[in-house]
């Protein structure tokens, strides 16, 4: 089964929801009008990602403005849309990405690899997330999730697709594009490790990155590096084809994948606890 | 925790990092976590997009 999907390349202005939903929506509605099924927005697009002294004011739950409005777009346009926000949950803020469709059911992965600042300022997930859809099975992560084996061990066989959101630094300062002495490698993983594991599970993998300026902060190295997001956004078709991949400019990268359903156990129900607000996703494919 | 990439002996100390950080972040976090309030008020925005 072959469908369209786009991986949404977008810079986010730091606390700024509105200018930052109007630019996502934009390019959900340009998406749309080219016949996309699935379209992938970046890690913390709404809030922008940044080290902000309380993230507590922008959090939303999945009745939050965000949510309910990508909810509206899903059914409107028939669409499938995973987004980075940041969640609410009681005292708990969590760097989720919630997937709606076209149902206007909601599913919400938290990251559970939190890295740098991130600790700071969220609590960890604890389960991955598959939603079945009409395609077949979703599997997510957020950015530095995608280095850690164990992320990919639990969805091997599980899942017929991999949604990855992220707000992947390049490490380098901007200036003088000069990396990092420690982590200036790690930028341009974020280019080969979606291709690794199309080829390695076997499946296709849609990786949606910010662009555009930003700063990092390792607090306990006292590190702030002047750098931008590495763009490098990609659609790798699993084991067909080569890579469709941006640059590090604002791309809406579109490109069709394949979709095995055969694959792996049939049913594998969702898992993580925050995986629904309201009816799900997990209900059997139609 | 294992890799998906080799990431060498930068790997070693990026996990050293990630444990130190994870439990002073750990801390900070708890701290805030404790003061905000459990009632959710949502973000009030002012946005209207066409349909």
């Amino acid at each position: 089964m072959k469908i369209l999907v786009a991986a949404v390349q977008m810079a986010s202005d730091v606390l700024d929801v509105p200018s930052n939903l109007q630019r996502a929506d934009d390019l959900l509605r340009s998406s749309h009008k080219q016949g996309v099924e699935l379209a992938v927005l970046p890690e913390m697009f709404n809030t922008g990602y940044s080290l902000c002294p309380d993230f507590g004011p922008v959090s939303e739950t999945a009745e939050g403005p965000t949510i309910t409005h990508l909810r509206r777009r899903s059914r409107q346009w028939k669409m499938g849309i995973a987004a980075g926000f940041v969640e609410r949950d009681g005292r708990h803020l969590y760097d989720s990405v919630a997937y709606v469709d076209a149902e206007g059911n909601v599913g919400i992965y938290r990251k559970r690899n939190l890295v740098f600042w991130e600790r700071y300022r969220f609590q960890p997930g604890r389960a991955p997330l598959v939603v079945s859809t009409p395609w077949g099975r979703l599997g997510f992560a957020i950015c530095a999730d995608m280095i850690y084996r164990k992320v990919w061990e639990g969805y091997r066989e599980r899942i017929d697709l991999a949604v990855v959101s992220a707000a992947w630094p390049n490490f380098a300062c901007r200036d003088s594009g000069r990396r990092h002495w420690l982590l200036g490698h790690v930028g341009p993983l974020s280019s080969s490790i979606p291709e690794r594991v199309a080829s390695d599970l076997g499946i296709p993998v849609v990786f949606a990155n910010q662009c555009g300026e930003t700063r990092t902060i390792v607090p306990l190295l006292r590190t702030r590096i002047e750098d931008r997001f590495a763009g490098l956004s990609s659609i790798c078709d699993g084991r067909h084809g080569e890579p469709v991949r941006a640059d590090d400019e604002p791309r809406l990268l579109i490109a069709p994948i394949t979709l095995h359903r055969s694959k792996g156990p049939k049913s594998w129900p969702i898992t993580s606890p925050s995986a629904f607000a309201g009816s799900c996703s997990a209900s059997a494919p139609s | 925790m294992a890799y998906y990439v080799p990431l060498g002996i930068r790997g070693v100390l990026f996990r050293v990092g990630t444990i130190l950080i994870g439990i002073l972040g750990g801390i900070v976090y708890f701290l805030a976590a404790r003061r905000r309030r459990r009632s959710v008020v949502p973000p009030s925005m002012a946005f209207s997009l066409p349909d």
